[in-house]
């Protein structure tokens, strides 16, 4: 029997159906007119609740006000997101989790008032609001109102790089409304400034910025999904490192000796262990060997295996296969401006200097002489560290780095406190402070290094470690915690293993806009890859869907529309409704239906527009683009979710 | 937007629906004696028809009743109007079908409202009686609106195409292809259904 024929008798059954007799139309009358003065009724009271609660927030700053209470029933389409409705994924190298418990603002002043704006200046604060987590932990948050810094960070000359907004238990973060932007989101810390525009300037929109906190903690790497290992032979060691990377893996490198003439250029993979085609978890390490035509004597006497996270990368790599320069590492992860996070630039023929961020530093001089600079801001603190761009001849004997790396300063060093900072400089170096022309806040140490940058030929160990004496202390030291990221997070944060990173309309992926106001599609088409290992949904067609969902909807396309509406209930994809409606969807010019991402995971949302609800669930990967340098965010599925919302584990029993 | 995709709104009475049904001017009712009777002879031979359409999109016998009653009354408000087509009830339909799937979150919404108050109305919208195929129905609701109007409209209503067009507020053509294309995705739903039960066997 054809559906169309069971329709036809269905339809013929439900004609037949007792339906009750009409009433009478002035009793129906009757009834809705009372239904509709209960609305009215309600209406009032719930208006007169909160006329009361904002009396007494304004009367007493202490009283919480629940953010996760919306204030109208179609306050956002971004409700589900208040409540921190994030599904704990591991789909990468952290995990999203909401912070246990509600999240509150105690006390939101309206403060209309110049103050210090992060960055140095003047601004004009508008507000002040104290925010307290379930654990009881405050923090603040200053709303600006700058036009002129909203533009400049706009127009990209502001350091926008990040991704993530840190606000957190005793951290800063500013919002800043201005003209064109409702409101800009400005997370601060030290010298770092992070700022994502969302749409929204009222109480309500400060207040989901304060009730959006979210940790991000490391995962072990076990949880990861299984990979295969690339074939790498015959790449170069960045390529090698590409692709072991993007396979979900981590990499180690091994020197392998190779006849200087006739043999595999320097620099070269020779293969990798365990082989290309083996199945390894994401996050286990894969050794690649790399040939060097250096001289025997420099490789180490066990074969050299660096590991590529906290310590050697290529660049440090690349000093030992080629040129004689300078390798050396931090014991934190050094970070700079477009370069790969974790990775230190420690070759002296890379012309920036090495940027010193937190933790201990330890550094040793391969081939020759290469005076180290400290350099030192007018006000005192530490701004690099470098060493000198002048390369010196290779030595016989340089220390490999890869295994001989001293537990401790030598023995019998000098210490140099200056910027915060302790130098061990070796016995036999040289230490020369300030009074050098043109650099009067420089440190030169080094052998027989002065002024004039004398090149020397010993080499040692040279180790800076912060002060004050407790290194590992390093979130109290603010001087310490500098721009940089490590897989997305801020140095500091990574050093400790969580960050705190603000999202529900503040970390933008997507903004679908009718008219007015912002939109950003380009996210979507551009990073729709897949990425084995890290598939939350294994499944590129889904991707494709979803990036293609995303545009037919901003563009309006409802031909497009229908079409994967078909395909989506096709495929199966789709259980509940998909409205394809898109023309009557779309909200009218002001307004905005979309959605933002978190960094990774899972997340639940609802989108109503015009009086209908539809619910979606989007699923987001991040992975780190080596070609970028910068990290990418995926919208892996966008699937119209037909379950109840999960419920977090960390909130169960908290509200 | 057009009237048909609104939600909540009533259609306009002017224009497409008038010329579209070739409605000759209507004769002028005299007084509203004689237009409550009409419209009360309307209501009553409509009134059943029109709760079972609704009833295949709502799901619910209250929830249908009660955009039915709604449609109603707006009709009962601009008879005047309404009572000149040619087929006042594909006004009605066109307002019951909006409504129907718009509703389940104002529904929501005066549930919470009223219960909020105490109010027995509250039983009004809890007790849910099966209807005849269920599941089927359930499937058409999960269609695409426009889709799932048709196909009710068509077999529920047993309306013609060009009729259905009219309460879509499209063409005979597209109506068609709405109900194909609706009773199409019946069919590959149904189909993946029998499969995952074939696969938990």
């Amino acid at each position: 029997m054809t559906t169309e024929q069971d329709l036809v008798d269905a339809g013929e059954r439900l004609r037949q159906h007792e339906t009750p007799a009409p009433p009478p139309i002035e009793v129906v009358r009757r009834h809705r007119r009372r239904i509709q003065a209960r609305q009215g009724i309600a209406l009032v009271v719930i208006g007169l609740v909160v006329a009361l609660v904002g009396v007494a927030r304004v009367q007493d700053d202490a009283t919480p006000v629940d953010v996760g209470v919306p204030s109208t029933p179609n306050a956002s389409p971004f409700e589900p997101l208040r409540r921190g409705a994030v599904d704990i994924v591991g789909t990468g190298s952290f995990r999203l989790v909401t912070l246990p418990g509600r999240v509150v603002v105690t006390s939101d002043e309206s403060i209309t008032a110049d103050a210090g704006f992060p960055l140095g200046g003047i601004a004009r604060r508008v507000s002040h609001l104290e925010v307290k987590d379930g654990e009881g932990r405050q923090f603040r948050l200053e709303v600006f109102n700058d036009a002129a810094r909203a533009a400049a960070l706009l127009a990209g000359r502001m350091p926008a790089t990040a991704t993530a907004v840190r606000v957190g238990p005793a951290r800063d973060a500013a919002l800043m409304t201005a003209d064109g932007w409702d409101t800009l989101v400005w997370a601060y810390d030290d010298t770092r400034v992070v700022a994502v525009g969302s749409k929204g300037a009222d109480a309500e929109v400060r207040q989901r910025v304060a009730g959006s906190v979210i940790a991000r903690d490391r995962i072990p790497p076990a949880n990861y999904v299984a990979a295969a290992v690339p074939n790498v032979a015959g790449l170069s060691y960045l390529q090698a490192e590409t692709a072991v990377l993007e396979a979900g893996a981590k990499t180690r490198w091994t020197v392998e000796s190779v006849q200087p003439n006739g043999g595999p250029p320097t620099g070269t993979v020779l293969g990798s262990e365990p082989p290309s085609g083996t199945s390894v978890n994401a996050g286990d390490v894969v050794s690649i060997r790399v040939a060097s035509s250096l001289p025997s004597e420099i490789q180490s006497p066990n074969g050299a295996v660096v590991p590529s996270r906290g310590s050697f990368m290529p660049w440090a790599m690349q000093t030992r296969f080629g040129a004689p320069g300078v390798a050396g590492f931090s014991r934190s992860e050094e970070l700079m401006d477009g370069m790969f996070p974790g990775t230190e630039r420690l070759n002296s023929t890379y012309p920036p200097p090495l940027r010193f961020i937190g933790g201990e530093f330890v550094g040793f001089a391969t081939g020759g002489a290469i005076p180290l600079d400290v350099l030192f801001s007018s006000a005192g603190d530490l701004e690099s560290i470098a060493y000198g761009d002048t390369p010196a001849q290779a030595s016989t004997t340089p220390p490999d780095p890869s295994v001989d790396v001293p537990a401790a300063p030598s023995p019998g060093s000098t210490t140099v406190d200056e910027g915060g900072l302790r130098l061990f400089v070796p016995p036999d170096w040289q230490i020369v402070r300030s009074g050098c022309p043109g650099a009067s806040k420089t440190v030169y140490v080094g052998p027989g290094a002065g002024c004039s940058r004398e090149r020397f030929t010993s080499e040692s160990w040279i180790w800076v470690r912060p002060l004050p004496a407790d290194p590992t202390e390093i979130r109290d030291l603010p001087s310490r915690c500098r721009i940089g990221f490590v897989n997305g997070m801020p140095a500091c944060q990574a050093i400790s293993g969580t960050e705190e990173i603000v999202f529900d309309g503040l970390d933008d992926m997507i903004e679908i806009s009718n008219g007015t106001g912002v939109a950003k599609p380009e996210p979507i088409t551009s990073t729709l890859q897949y990425t084995p290992g890290r598939e939350p949904v294994p499944s590129p067609s889904a991707a494709a869907t979803a990036g293609a969902y995303v545009n037919a909807l901003f563009a309006q396309d409802c031909a497009s529309l229908w079409d994967l509406a078909d395909d989506a209930l096709r495929a199966g994809r789709d259980r509940s409704r998909f409205d394809a409606d898109c023309r009557a969807s779309l909200p009218g010019p002001g307004k905005m239906v979309g959605f933002y991402s978190p960094v990774e995971g899972v997340f639940y949302l609802t989108v109503d527009v015009s009086g209908v609800e539809s619910r979606m669930k989007v699923t987001v990967s991040q992975r780190w683009s080596l070609q970028r340098r910068q990290a990418e965010r995926s919208v892996r599925a966008v699937e119209m979710y037909n379950g109840p919302w999960p419920v977090n584990p960390l909130d169960a029993g908290t509200g | 937007m057009t009237v048909a995709d609104s939600t909540d709104a009533e259609p306009e009475i002017t224009g497409s629906t008038r010329q579209a049904t070739g409605a000759p001017t209507p004769e002028p009712l005299v007084g509203s004696d004689a237009r409550r009777s009409d419209f009360e002879l309307f209501y009553r031979a409509q009134y059943a028809p029109m709760v079972r359409l609704a009833l295949s999109l709502c799901g619910k016998e209250q929830l249908a009743e009660e955009h039915t009653q709604e449609a109603f009354l707006a009709a009962h408000r601009s008879w005047t109007a309404v009572s000149a087509y040619d087929r006042p009830d594909l006004w009605v339909r066109r307002v019951v079908i909006n409504r129907c799937l718009s509703g389940l979150r104002r529904s929501r919404t005066e549930r919470r409202l009223v219960d909020r108050l105490g109010s027995s109305a509250r039983r009004f919208h809890e007790m849910t009686p099966p209807i005849p195929d269920a599941d089927l129905w359930r499937a058409v609701r999960s269609l695409p609106r426009r889709q799932a109007q048709a196909v009710a409209l068509r077999f529920v209503g047993d309306l013609s195409f060009p009729d259905i067009g009219h309460v879509l507020g499209c063409s005979a053509s597209t109506a068609r292809t709405h109900v194909n294309r609706g009773i199409a995705a019946l069919e590959r739903s149904r189909a993946n259904a029998r499969e995952e039960k074939d696969d938990e066997r």
